[in-house]
């Protein structure tokens, strides 16, 4: 029963559920920023990427998603290749990466959502459904016909979020969906994503407030140049492995600079 | 008024020629100007467009007037194409690559012009319009590819959206981003070969840019942007259109200064349509707030 359960977790199995990363290797042309020689998202889970700026979490997430393209490895979707599953996974990218004079109300960035089902086709009851629903679990249903260049940080946030939920997909992959948002959002969009992975969503997030991710992922995976640790929050976030993530990167960015002492002192 | 704005259409074969040329290339580079306001590529009009001025130089020189239009579309792809390419595979960035291509392509044009002296060109009208010089061929050229950028943009209105909102979530989604590049490319150089009778080759970056702009101060969804933008194009054209007719100025100069006083109108409407907005929503506030 052990080595079977063992050997389930060595190479996902075909017509295995989740996402199932296999030594991924992303970078941008030259030579990979971030290696990931393993990394599991299960349904039913809310999995967090950490780890320290530059480690490469958000570039790892868009080797997943397929924004870049991954040098070497794979990366399956409930057993099969996710290239050929793109409209099941819903993607939030950072909200800073768009523009907000953009010309659209909130209605039309959640409509979006429904891009891959419906493509150039006229829209049915069911995607308008889809939209209502999103907009309303986010709290953002009276807003519908608003500028979204008159929304707050957190509004845009949530926006992001409906329109990734209006998709319904599959997998959830989120880049920084906390970023710069009031209490209010954040706790909103935190209870929305613990919700998709209870219906059975993969949900993976990349994420920076540690002690958020302790209190609410069931599934850690630190990244710093490649994956450090995975595992429950107790776990992977242990004392050791924060150290050696974390000092690590920062002594790469800063060069093999000499031991802070007296010397540094101004 | 009769006098003035009809009659020159019954009288004159060129004259309505003109006309009609004017107001598809209003309609047409309107839609697209929205699409490069939106996306930040105003420029990439401007330089497209001075590139064809090898196509046209190229087109005539092998087939004679008739090829002034096909040489004009095949440089303006292969210029957006190359800008395209550049731009994905080095290191230099859209604005340079640009600049780059299109001085190219212009001094090319120019340096054939003063060798070769073509007769059947005339490097002003080239450069800046000539709306009563438009030939049945040249209208057909502009109707159909005008027809085609149009239809385009409507039958693919969602995906044009959605990639110029988040091209990230675009291609997340599985949309093919780089050919969808190569795509909006092809219409742009179609809409500049269009546009070059009526305002010539350095003014139609005006009008790939301007009723976009003044669309987008008074508009908050491209649909809406995208009509208004029409009809500011077509204001535009017909009254930069007359105006040249009577006044006997280039009319690309014409209709590029109508587009501008439009311009002006918007930004000083900007400010009133928003305090409106506001005062509209404050009201829907009010009523949602319990009465004591």
């Amino acid at each position: 029963m052990t080595a079977l359960a063992a050997r389930s977790t060595d190479a996902q199995a075909p017509g295995a559920r989740g996402l199932a990363v296999r030594d991924l290797g992303v970078g941008y042309g030259a030579g990979d920023v971030v290696r990931c020689p393993r990394l599991d998202a299960a349904p039913g889970q809310l999995t967090a990427l950490v780890g320290p700026n530059g480690g490469g979490k958000s570039t790892l997430l868009k080797g997943i998603v397929g924004l870049l393209t991954p040098s070497r490895g794979s990366v399956a979707l409930d057993g099969a290749p996710i290239a050929r599953q793109r409209p099941a996974v819903a993607f939030m990218p950072q909200r800073a990466q768009l523009d907000w004079d953009f010309p659209a109300q909130v209605r039309d960035v959640v409509a979006m959502g429904r891009y891959p089902h419906r493509r150039l086709r006229r829209r049915t009851a069911e995607d308008h459904a889809a939209v209502a629903a999103a907009l309303e679990e986010v709290g953002l249903e009276d807003l519908a016909a608003r500028p979204i260049r008159e929304l707050s940080g957190g509004q845009q946030q949530r926006l992001l979020l409906a329109r990734a939920l209006a998709q319904r997909g599959r997998a959830l992959l989120l880049d920084e969906p906390l970023d710069g948002v009031d209490v209010t959002s954040e706790e909103v969009i935190l209870a929305l994503l613990q919700r998709a992975a209870r219906d059975g969503q993969v949900v993976l997030l990349v994420h920076h407030d540690l002690a958020t991710v302790r209190r609410l992922a069931d599934h850690v995976v630190v990244v710093s140049g490649s994956v450090v640790a995975a595992g429950p929050p107790a776990r992977a976030l242990s004392p050791g492995v924060i150290e050696q993530a974390y000092t690590g990167a920062s002594r790469r960015v800063a060069g093999p600079a000499a031991p802070p002492g007296p010397s540094e002192q101004p | 008024m009769i006098e003035l704005f009809v009659e020159p259409l019954v009288s004159y074969g060129f004259v309505r020629t003109g006309l009609v040329a004017a107001l598809i290339v209003g309609v047409v580079s309107a839609v697209l100007s929205c699409l490069l306001v939106v996306r930040h590529q105003a420029l990439m009009g401007d330089a497209i467009s001075h590139a064809v001025l090898l196509g046209v130089v190229l087109g005539y020189l092998a087939l004679g007037r008739p090829g002034i239009l096909p040489g004009a579309l095949v440089i303006a792809l292969l210029s957006g194409a190359s800008m395209t390419y550049l731009e994905r595979h080095t290191t230099i960035k859209l604005d340079a690559v640009m600049g780059i291509v299109f001085t190219f392509a212009f001094a090319l044009g120019l340096a054939i012009i003063s060798v070769v002296e073509p007769r059947g060109i005339d490097l002003f009208h080239v450069l800046f319009g000539n709306l009563l010089g438009v030939s049945a061929v040249d209208l057909t050229v502009t109707a159909l590819s005008g027809a085609l950028v149009l239809v385009v943009v409507i039958v693919g209105f969602r995906a044009f959206e959605l990639w110029s909102f988040d091209p990230q979530m675009a291609r997340a989604v599985g949309m093919r981003v780089t050919a969808f590049e190569y795509l909006f490319t092809g219409l742009l150089s179609a809409t500049i070969v269009a546009s070059l009778q009526a305002v010539g080759i350095v003014l139609v970056i005006a009008m790939l840019i301007t009723p976009g702009a003044a669309a987008l101060l008074l508009t908050s969804r491209l649909r809406s942007m995208m009509l208004l933008a029409v009809a500011i194009g077509l204001a535009s054209s017909l009254s930069g259109f007359y105006a040249s007719l009577h006044l006997d100025l280039a009319s690309g100069p014409a209709i590029v200064i109508a587009v501008s006083l439009l311009f002006v109108v918007a930004l000083v409407l900007a400010p009133l349509r928003r305090r409106r907005l506001a005062a509209r929503a404050r009201d829907r506030a009010d009523d949602r707030a319990p009465v004591h």
